[in-house]
């Protein structure tokens, strides 16, 4: 067999358009990836620069403090560093997730987990961040290493083994070939694996470096070989698809018009076919309807405030006010604060609602996958790069806990209108994000892979009935 | 000459079941996919009824609060939608659905439902009927046209023709008429059936609006297939094989309507990217709060007018004002943070217009990319169309949050800041109102794109041209 191989390969790679047109997959690649590269750059500088700032802030507030308590300065009516209702209020600290193994294979502006949360003793349940980016840079989704891999990849390959032997019947030297002594199932089979990979060698390779130069630290091997794996399924299946078609077209262009039939089938209608189909069955988070309980428990509670107010102090008689406070003051911290713990209490219910349709969603995403492996292999490179709902379940449950323990170590003061110290600038409680359990997350990319096996068995059993009867004529 | 090759290539493809069965095929997804659209738009448009009306009634159920906490509870308004999304839903899915009208602040738009909604973040698959016409309709049209002449090359009947006398323009421009008049059968259908579906779904008084519309919208589209048409029968006529012919139609097809949309946003995104809203935001903070050209900023412009308010009402004290200094300080406020942010929106207006001049720049090479533009504009589902919304939306705001001030202004007195606004201060406040521009607009803002879209198909029919001229048998 290593004779053919080698010959093979040494026919491919020297037949005209060949290097061409993988040197172009090549430099799609490359700029998919440095598309990645670029979004992963920005969200690390802008993580950087709002934990510097808000590392900034606090460390001004604490000296200010120091310096009032020395008597070195004198307190304004604002920016005071030791009334809790000014200082610490609304002052969003930086919540950010654990990073994901493989951000750089996608470059997608929507994804479910937050890369960043401002989190104050306020509620964190506000409207989705909007958003000035003219809409139609989106529709199509960004150039990225995910979207080489579903879109083009497939496309190049079908490029590239439309005429594994319909040429040569196109030619009338089929014939010929099946008198080597060697079958024209194991001459297609050969040249089917050349091309496979030409294909996975270069996406592959320009992959692995870009997560080996951008992800120093964070890449796991796993998540990289996993990531391969996928890739290895889904080009293996077009690989299969193409050796099927080959074995019963009479002439390339049939052949290609066949298998860029099936490409349409399953990147272009299939999916819209699933879309419609998951939404109806596990429908999307009612995004309008959260706006409208929103406003509707704030609006009650703004109607129940001197209610809202006295429960909350009689439940908590150690909080009630040692000072009486401007106008401003006493608005913030007898109704407003309330008024928020009663809202995040009220709204809890609803956000985790919505969260639970992302995930049921996704659910129905990866088990309808199987019907297209772009979207299967989608799903892959969307959850190695920290696009998952239920990653953004696990981050927002942490940060749920931080923001409980930031009220519990704050709420005192606050409440009462007792002033700050430095202590409680110096004992402020950090957060910890735990990543996801490694169960539940191998538990999804394994139900992946499994989905990207399913149609590579079909399409190989396929292949090998066809091919095995594949004549000459 | 010309009507009787036409005649015959149309004979010849009805009597190919494969062209009837993808024909069949398109004519049905084109259908299934309005008919769907129409579900959605119907959903959509009741959804965002019940979410106004209720938005409403929360505004008025409110409960007595400070006009300024009002004025940030504030007001939300959604887009209206004409019938035509049913067909292209344009931005749709990508553009926030709502606005948070509120103080101080320019809306932008938020509640994308892209972010929510997982089946549409995996970017795969085409879902709408305009779409499917422009996708699979050019892909049609590109290989029908491509294997046009060189299939007759090959087969001799080519050589055939042209030693009887027949002129190789008249041959190329039958197979253009008659192909076209293939494409026509199952695509003229489809699109009326929509046109007409969209014109039975328009609000009334709009449906003469939505006609015209619609018939730019077909216009387009048409417009579109005939330049791919005539490039596919251009490389039909200088192609060796059909092999190498349809190679160089899908070659052409991946590059206008795969890679080029996505190679404008990437071009957008390195060349001229829009602020994020919190960059935004920071400008106009900064802006405001230390002036420019010349004016100072806040709180000089603050002292000012507090000198100035005593100066005129006889009185040295802020508490003894006849008046609420708080409404006077909220509306200078208002009206400095109104002038900062116009300021600053004149410069995104400005990235808005590079961006729109880097997609032009790509609609040279990419007809797919003016035909979406266009269609997407005669749906009224265009940045263009969300932008007029936004800036009605911001005077709007603008004219609430001035109510809002002098409500504060004639209550309180003094430096006084607490009082609350009731029911019937709520009331007083217009409901917002929208009305979607005519086709005129429409067809301004898209002008350009359509002058691209005629600039293809006169370059396709020329290279048509100077390809037959040199047509051999």
């Amino acid at each position: 067999m290593r004779p053919l191989w080698r010959q093979e390969a040494r026919l491919f790679l020297r037949a005209p358009g060949v290097a061409p047109l993988l040197a172009v997959l090549f430099a799609l690649s490359v700029l998919g990836a440095w598309n990645g590269a670029q979004r992963l750059e920005a969200e690390r500088a802008r993580i950087a620069e709002a934990v510097a700032a808000d590392q900034a802030a606090f460390a001004r507030k604490r000296d200010q403090l120091v310096a009032l308590e020395a008597g070195r300065a004198q307190e304004g009516q604002f920016g005071s560093a030791r009334k809790a209702h000014q200082a610490v209020m609304s002052a969003g600290r930086p919540l950010v997730p654990p990073p994901a193994e493989l951000g750089v294979l996608s470059a997608a502006e929507a994804r479910p987990t937050p890369d960043l949360l401002a989190v104050s003793l306020l509620t964190r349940h506000r409207d989705q961040q909007p958003t000035l980016d003219d809409p139609t840079n989106r529709l199509d989704g960004p150039f990225d290493l995910s979207f080489v891999a579903t879109w083009l990849a497939p496309l190049f390959l079908l490029f590239l083994t439309y005429d594994v032997l319909a040429r040569d019947r196109e030619q009338g030297s089929a014939g010929l070939l099946a008198s080597q002594g060697r079958t024209l199932a194991a001459i297609a089979a050969v040249r089917l694996a050349v091309r496979f990979v030409a294909v996975f060698a270069v996406v592959g390779a320009v992959a692995v470096a870009a997560a080996v130069v951008t992800e120093a630290g964070r890449a796991s091997l796993p998540a990289l070989l996993a990531w391969l794996a996928g890739l290895a399924l889904c080009l293996g299946t077009w690989c299969a698809l193409a050796g099927a078609v080959n074995a019963r077209a009479r002439n390339s262009a049939s052949a290609s018009l066949a298998l860029l039939s099936i490409w349409i089938a399953t990147c272009l209608l299939a999916p819209a076919v699933i879309s419609a189909a998951v939404g109806a069955v596990a429908p999307p988070p009612d995004r309008l309807g959260g706006v409208l309980a929103m406003r509707e428990i704030e609006s009650g509670l703004n109607r129940r405030r001197a209610e809202v107010t006295a429960a909350y102090y009689a439940a908590r008689p150690q909080n009630r006010p040692v000072r009486q406070g401007d106008e401003y003051e006493h608005y913030f911290v007898t109704e407003m604060f309330p008024r928020t713990l009663a809202f995040d209490a009220a709204f809890a219910p609803v956000a985790a609602g919505m969260d639970r349709a992302r995930v049921r969603q996704a659910e129905a995403l990866r088990w309808a996958s199987p019907a297209s492996p772009s979207l299967a292999l989608k799903l892959l490179t969307e959850d190695l790069a920290g696009g998952a709902p239920e990653r953004r379940v696990r981050y927002l449950a942490d940060v749920d806990a931080w923001q409980a323990r930031w009220r519990g170590h704050f709420e005192p003061k606050l409440a009462s209108m007792r002033f700050l110290t430095v202590e409680d600038y110096d004992r402020m409680p950090r957060f910890e994000p735990r990543p996801e359990a490694a169960a539940a997350r191998w538990g999804r990319i394994v139900a992946l892979l499994g989905a990207l096996a399913l149609p590579l068995l079909l399409a190989l059993a396929w292949a090998w009935r066809a091919l095995r009867s594949a004549g000459p004529l | 000459m010309i009507g009787s090759v036409a005649r015959r290539e149309l004979a010849l493809q009805l009597r190919d079941g494969r062209l009837l069965m993808t024909g069949a095929v398109l004519l049905l997804a084109v259908l299934a996919a309005t008919a769907a659209g129409w579900f959605q738009f119907d959903r959509a448009r009741a959804e965002r009824e019940h979410f106004i009306a209720e938005a409403r009634q929360q505004w008025l159920d409110q409960g007595a609060r400070h006009p300024h906490r009002a004025a940030h509870f504030g007001a939300y308004v959604a887009m209206p939608q004409l019938s035509l999304a049913m067909f292209e839903p344009g931005l749709r899915p990508f553009a926030g659905q709502t606005l948070w009208l509120e103080a101080h602040d320019r809306p932008a738009f938020a509640n994308i439902p892209s972010e929510d909604d997982l089946t549409l973040q995996t970017g795969l698959g085409v879902a709408s009927g305009s779409a499917i016409l422009q996708m699979l309709g050019g892909l049609l049209a590109l290989t029908l046209g491509a294997l046009a002449i060189v299939r007759d090359r090959e087969s001799g009947v080519l050589r055939l023709a042209l030693a009887q006398g027949v002129r190789p323009r008249a041959w190329a421009g039958g197979k253009l008429l008659g192909l076209a008049t293939v494409l026509a059968l199952p695509l003229a259908p489809a699109a009326g059936l929509a046109l007409a579906a969209a014109a039975f779904a328009a609000a009334p008084g709009t449906r003469f609006d939505i006609l015209a519309r619609g018939l730019l919208l077909l216009a387009a589209d048409g417009l579109l297939l005939l330049a791919l048409l005539a490039a596919g029968i251009a490389i039909s006529a200088v192609a060796r094989s059909s092999r190498g012919a349809l190679v160089a139609a899908l070659g052409l097809w991946v590059g206008v309507f795969v890679l080029a949309p996505r190679a404008a946003a990437t071009l957008v995104e390195r060349f001229a990217p829009a602020p994020t809203l919190q960059v935004y935001q920071k400008a106009a903070g900064q802006a405001f709060d230390e002036g420019y050209g010349g004016k100072p900023g806040y709180a000089a412009q603050l002292k000012a007018l507090e000198a100035e308010t005593l100066r005129r009402y006889g009185v040295t004290r802020l508490d003894d004002l006849p008046v609420g200094f708080s409404g006077i300080r909220m509306r200078h406020m208002d009206a400095w943070s109104t002038e900062v942010d116009d300021r600053e929106y004149a410069r995104l207006l400005g990235i808005y217009e590079a961006q729109a001049r880097i997609r032009m720049g790509v609609a040279v090479a990419s007809p797919f990319v003016a035909a979406r533009s266009v269609a997407q504009g005669m749906a009224g589902m265009d940045w263009a169309h969300h932008r007029r919304f936004l800036e009605a939306a911001e005077a709007y705001r603008r004219g609430f949050g001035l109510q809002m001030n002098t409500l504060l202004e004639r209550r309180v007195r003094g430096s006084r800041w607490e009082t609350d606004g009731d029911r019937s201060d709520w009331a007083a406040v217009a409901p917002f109102r929208y009305e979607t521009p005519g086709v005129g607009w429409a067809l301004a803002r898209q002008a350009g794109f359509l002058g691209l879209l005629a600039a293809w198909c006169l370059a396709a029919f020329a290279a048509l041209a100077i390809a037959t001229r040199r047509l051999r048998p």
